[in-house]
């Protein structure tokens, strides 16, 4: 007992540290994940920390589209899924793309775990709520991610800052060009898991409340009877 | 220790800011028993028809500032303020029971968890009026100004408020069909949950006027609905300066934003006050600094009221020669001066008879 006690404790003083040298982009970071024995679960736990986070700051949309109670933790979880998968996508992309131009050595594997770990900003993603300037952090936490990503792949793989800017640039365009191609019918299968789950499609933004109510006939009943 | 302590504080108050939304996306989403109104109860079509509340020229809904605590407990500077306003606009009905930072006019003392703690913050208010603690009010209530102004939360946020307000407009005789005009009066954040909520209630058959007194307003979609805006502002005053700022629709190198639109438009009237400040001395409501070289030697808060009066008689919802200071004294002008600059003159900041 005291000895999973031990780990455990030991296991968030290391995803801790790890965070640490993520968010200060500490080359460290890429020393500590090739050693040790438990890096994947310390990725694991950057990615949960990072996307629980992120996924409760983008939750505004299951609000507005009134998703039941019972339904938010299970529309958060197939949030998370579709995040990991997202990720793990990102991963694969920039690993090809190293190993076609750089003859990276790691695996897929270990570049999956790499784009893992630049998601820890994305622990404060759950201040993207924050009323007018949520939208700004959300792009801070991006752009810090990003960064978090060139360095460790500058600094473990040695291409320099000028071939992991070109790695991670053409992972982005590969993965904007891939959502574009085959963006539409992911969504309609997206829409479809999302009305089993969440009830709705979720659709809806705040901006189609104001649009639905400026085109009704019957606004001032809607009014006095509440909500359209 | 200083810095662990100063970053808990900045910690804690993200996290607060962050949560700042919740009640609207709650209510809206039907988590929330708030939902159900714990306000007045909600009047039926058939008891409004009955009421016994006579149609008014015109309405005059007061949003109170970041200050307030409920519908019924503003700062003690507005008090004054408000009775002037009474004792000049006897042809309007003036309401001032919709709290703005609720979307279900459910004030800080009400049925809320920490209605304690704000009963508390009430009480101390009363006693000092700058009491420390009296900022976590306004700290609170600009929050949901934030989430008014916010296109996320905004459209959710300014349904609420425009629900409360045209709940109780019936419960004091509004009529839609008798298409009586409607102004909402906004002190400072208020300002901002006025034109937010006009986005609704430009749905209603009546003329809809938004006057903003010092009011920290953003580029919101209500600003393409509403009648008409005047916002009355001091140039002592950097908080409602702030609007044009924090919000990019403002600036203007977006001349297809809502706000420069309605500029554009002529919809919109900045009306200069003066050395006016936001809060203490020479503020808004202020009732016994005098103006500096004022021929009428008003206070800085009857200048307030005249020029709202002065813009209300130039839509000819008053009366020309209605009561603004001083008539009836020796300092007065002439009534034939009011009423020629009520018809002819246009309300702004050079128009010399306010």
């Amino acid at each position: 007992m005291l000895d999973l006690v031990q780990s455990i404790l030991t296991y968030f003083d290391y995803l801790f540290q790890v965070i640490r040298y993520a968010l200060a982009l500490d080359p460290r970071l890429y020393e500590v994940v090739a050693t040790n024995p438990r890096a994947s679960w310390l990725v694991l736990g950057v990615v949960f920390l990072g996307g629980a986070s992120v996924l409760l700051g983008q939750s505004v949309v299951l609000f507005v589209n009134r998703v039941r109670r019972g339904r938010f933790i299970l529309s958060l979880i197939l949030n998370g899924v579709m995040y990991v998968i997202s990720y793990f996508v990102w991963g694969v992309t920039i690993a090809l793309i190293g190993r076609l131009l750089f003859e990276f050595d790691p695996g897929p594997w270990a570049i999956v775990r790499i784009v893992g770990l630049s998601t820890a900003p994305l622990i404060f993603g759950f201040f993207i709520l924050i009323p007018w300037m949520g939208p700004f952090i959300g792009r801070v936490l991006n752009v810090w991610g990003f960064l978090i990503l060139v360095s460790v792949i500058e600094f473990g793989f040695q291409v320099g800052l000028v071939g992991a800017l070109v790695t991670v640039g053409l992972g982005w365009l590969v993965m904007m060009l891939l959502n574009n191609l085959v963006g539409k019918p992911i969504l309609a299968l997206r829409n479809r898991i999302w009305q089993r789950v969440a009830g709705t499609t979720l659709d809806a933004t705040s901006q189609d409340l104001l649009l639905q109510f400026s085109q009704s006939e019957h606004a001032p009943e809607l009014l006095r009877g509440s909500r359209p | 220790m200083i810095t662990y302590l100063f970053i808990g504080l900045f910690l804690l108050l993200f996290v607060t800011a962050a949560l700042a939304p919740l009640e609207s996306l709650n209510w809206w989403a039907g988590w929330s028993r708030e939902g159900e109104k714990k306000g007045p109860a909600e009047l039926t079509e058939a008891e409004a028809a009955a009421s016994d509340e006579a149609e008014s020229d015109f309405y005059v809904i007061y949003l109170s500032g970041i200050g307030a605590i409920s519908g019924d407990s503003f700062p003690e500077e507005e008090y004054p303020f408000l009775h002037g306003l009474e004792e000049r606009l006897t042809t309007a009905k003036i309401i001032t029971d919709v709290y703005p930072y609720s979307v279900t006019n459910n004030g800080l003392t009400g049925q809320r968890q920490l209605a304690g703690l704000w009963r508390q913050i009430e009480k101390m208010r009363f006693k000092n009026p700058n009491s420390i603690l009296s900022l976590l009010v306004n700290l609170r209530n600009a929050l949901q100004m934030f989430v008014s102004a916010d296109r996320r939360y905004g459209p959710v946020y300014n349904l609420g408020i425009a629900n409360e307000i045209y709940r109780v407009l019936r419960e004091k005789g509004y009529r839609p069909e008798n298409k009586r005009p409607i102004v909402l009066l906004g002190w400072s954040g208020g300002g901002q949950i006025s034109i937010g909520a006009a986005n609704y209630l430009a749905a209603l058959p009546s003329p809809l006027y938004v006057i903003s007194l010092g009011g920290m307003l953003s580029d919101d979609p209500g600003l393409e609905k509403l009648t008409h805006l005047w916002h009355l502002y001091g140039v002592a005053d950097p908080l409602q300066a702030l609007g044009s700022v924090l919000y990019a629709g403002r600036w203007p190198i977006l001349p297809n934003s809502p706000w420069n639109q309605a500029m554009a438009n002529g919809r919109i009237d900045i009306i200069c006050l003066g050395a006016y400040t936001h809060n203490g001395k020479g503020n808004y409501f202020d009732m016994e600094t005098k103006l500096p070289n004022d021929a009428r030697g008003r206070t800085h808060g009857e200048k307030t009221l005249d020029t709202i009066v002065h813009i209300l008689t130039d839509q000819k919802l008053l009366r020309p020669g209605a009561r603004m200071y001083g008539a009836g004294k020796t300092a007065a002008p002439s009534p034939v001066a009011v009423a020629s600059a009520a018809v002819t003159a246009p309300v702004g900041a050079h128009d010399p008879s306010i």
